[in-house]
């Protein structure tokens, strides 16, 4: 009954054109199912033959993801294993645009969590609104990343990334250097062993789920090599000390600059290198970028009286002169052709001990007149003038030193008090280092040595020795630089006061100071140079600027590193002491009742 | 009939190793996750040290503690008459 009604339905509905009997009407309806269903395999077959290769990689688009895991950077430390450059994991907060444009109710929330102004967040957002990844602020505190993870703003992401931090701060700023934000070096130690500390980053192939969550690994396409930790030979110790100490004289006579580098006078190892002015490695918002360069590496002078003792090393190589050789330098004045060579106060006859003492400009020309010019070249390029130091810094430069067969007479007579020729504190320090080894020339290295690196021959063991003898008395009473003494230990070394040159030459653009020596003299341990960079007080000489910085630094070394004192007249004997006992408990004790 | 039984034979050998194909795979898949979470427990543990390091650094700061000893301890460095030294 029904299905004749149903049947009467649809004979209304149906079209003129299609066929009335039922027979012919199942065939029709089966053609059509024949039809779609042979359509629907022809498709299969296109898909997978003709589209096949773009859909499967379609797919894994959508499940599979490349990971890249960032190696993490070495550490620096000192020569003791204290830290001086650490790499530690934080958050860097990242937004996906497009979807984040979808919700625009939460971007006051974003930008209060970021601190960031709305106005600020619209100019950023905006135009990046079809974009898909934007860092929103890198290296956020891990305060931060937590309080963004908890607000669970749709589009907002966070990442792990390795933010560099410097424990030691300004103290070793321009020796240590900094990484930019993608941690890559930009100065110093970070830039010239950048590929060893970096590592590789490693690469896989994983399966995701909907949640982003790993479900898979599939394959590993690069294995993630973590950079190496480096132990540099900075004592971080001693490095502080010596800013310490440069800062305050710097300050204290109200100099443009200076710097400071310590050897190990053993095996060329750098100790300690500051530089004055320092910036914040942690924070370079506000630094100049001036203040990045190395100093110690990079600016060049004139060594001035600092050379005299490779003037007096070489008098005594050529067997012309011996130690206790009496040179006249009565009158303080000697003309040589055009050039007038004065000393400060007029000496009289001096032996050569007393010209390095009392630093006779007139006696080291009578010197380097009476050698050949070929002899005393051989020894200041053999104590390295001109050469690079080849220390792992970038940025170095090597100075520079005429060669011998270039000289005009004057040349060579400037060269004797130490002008006409340039370098850098580490070259300086480093060539000051073949009187404390015995007149071997070694090279000089950030890195913690195993083992003593082998020297070079300069000058004879004697020479090296004789002069070494000489610079003791530099520091001892009557001699330069009595402020460069160090209770209870023998110091060797030497003063020095340039006049800064200029573009309009040496002409009122004020004074360098200079001090080079080592310590104890007569088994070294210590090399140290200290310059002073234009000294505006009163005082500019190196015996009164320098020489201090130097003997301050020392005296907290020599207690640091525990070296045994070889002056014991210094010290008074044990009954001596108890005589002249103060007790100290007392004040000690009236504090702490 | 006994042409069978290799037929059967290798059979059963498929159908175990497809069932070793399973477990191993979900083996795998559970060590994977295993060593997942050791790597993110490591990584947390790195960045502990790190943040710990760097307290240390920045509490044993040199300008630090001379600060605190030289301020709030006052302590000073012995001069040369506070010093005996005793020689062998």
């Amino acid at each position: 009954m029904s299905r004749k009604k149903q049947g009467s339905v649809f004979a209304r509905l149906r079209p003129k054109w299609m066929p009335q009997s039922s027979m012919t009407r199942q065939q029709f309806v089966l053609g059509m199912f024949a039809l779609v269903a042979a359509a629907l395999c022809w498709h299969a077959v296109h898909l997978q033959l003709d589209k096949g290769e773009f859909l499967i990689g379609e797919g894994e688009d959508r499940y599979e993801a490349r990971i890249q895991t960032d190696a993490h950077r070495g550490m620096l430390t000192d020569r003791n294993g204290e830290p001086l450059a650490i790499s530690t994991p934080v958050n860097s907060v990242w937004v996906n645009p497009r979807e984040l444009v979808k919700h625009r109710d939460r971007w006051p929330e974003l930008g209060k969590l970021l601190a960031y102004s709305p106005e600020y967040l619209e100019a950023t957002l905006e135009p990046r609104a079809e974009r898909s990844f934007l860092y929103l602020k890198r290296q956020a505190s891990p305060e931060l990343a937590e309080a963004v993870r908890k607000a669970r703003i749709p589009g907002v992401h966070l990442t792990d990334e390795y933010r560099r931090y410097y424990p030691a701060g300004e103290v070793a700023a321009n020796l240590i250097g900094f990484t930019n934000v993608d941690d890559l070096g930009q100065e110093g130690v970070e830039l010239s062993f950048d590929a060893a500390l970096r590592g590789v980053n490693g690469e896989n192939r994983v399966i995701r789920d909907r949640l982003g969550r790993v479900v898979e690994h599939v394959e590993r396409i690069k294995d993630v090599q973590p950079g190496r930790d480096l132990a540099l030979s900075i004592d971080r110790r001693l490095q502080y000390v010596a800013y310490r100490e440069l800062k305050a004289a710097v300050e204290k006579h109200n100099a443009v600059g200076g710097l400071m580098v310590v050897l190990n006078a053993e095996t060329g190892e750098l100790l300690a290198m500051v530089n004055q002015p320092a910036y914040n490695p942690n924070n370079r918002s506000e630094a100049k970028r001036e203040s990045f360069r190395n100093r110690s590496l990079t600016d060049l002078f004139e060594p001035g009286s600092t050379i005299k003792p490779f003037t007096v090393a070489a008098g005594l190589e050529s067997g012309r002169f011996k130690p206790t050789t009496v040179i006249d330098t009565s009158g303080g004045v000697f003309r040589v052709g055009t050039t007038t060579v004065r000393d400060v106060h007029a000496y009289g006859p001096l032996t050569l001990a007393g010209i390095i003492q009392k630093s006779s400009n007139v006696g080291v020309t009578k010197i380097a007149l009476a050698i050949e010019e070929k002899l005393f070249w051989q020894v200041l390029d053999g104590a390295g003038f001109g050469h690079a130091s080849g220390v792992e810094l970038p940025g170095e430069t090597a100075g520079q030193l005429d060669s011998w067969r270039n000289w005009g007479k004057a040349d060579h007579v400037t060269l004797s008090f130490g002008y006409h020729t340039n370098m850098t504190a580490v070259q300086l320090a480093r060539a000051y280092g073949i009187f404390a080894s015995g007149g071997l020339l070694r090279p000089v290295s950030v890195l913690k040595q195993a083992e003593t690196p082998a020297g070079t021959r300069v000058i004879s063991q004697a020479t090296a020795d004789a002069v070494r003898d000489m610079m003791k008395l530099v520091t001892e009473k009557g001699g330069t630089a009595e402020n460069a003494a160090v209770p209870g230990y023998t110091v060797a070394g030497k003063t020095g006061t340039v006049k800064r040159a200029s573009a309009k030459g040496y002409n009122d653009s004020g004074y360098r100071a200079l001090f080079a020596g080592f310590l104890p003299a007569n088994a070294p341990k210590l090399i140290g140079v200290v310059v002073i960079d234009d000294p505006k007080g009163k005082e500019y000489y190196g015996g009164l600027v320098a020489a201090p910085v130097f003997s301050n630094v020392m005296q907290e070394a020599v207690r640091i590193l525990n070296l045994t004192p070889d002056r014991p007249e210094d010290a008074t004997t044990v009954p001596q002491r108890f005589a002249a006992w103060a007790p100290p408990m007392q004040q000690v004790a009236s504090k702490n009742p | 009939m006994r042409a069978l039984i290799p037929v059967a034979l290798v059979s059963v050998l498929i159908f175990a190793s497809a069932l070793q194909l399973v477990m191993t795979r979900y083996e795998s898949k559970r060590l994977y996750m295993e060593l997942h979470g050791l790597r993110l427990a490591r990584d947390n543990l790195d960045r502990e040290r790190g943040q710990l390091l760097l307290e240390q650094g920045t509490a044993g700061a040199h300008l630090r503690v001379e600060a605190i000893a030289r301020q709030k301890l006052d302590m000073t460095v012995p001069n040369k008459e506070q010093i005996m030294r005793v020689y062998p």
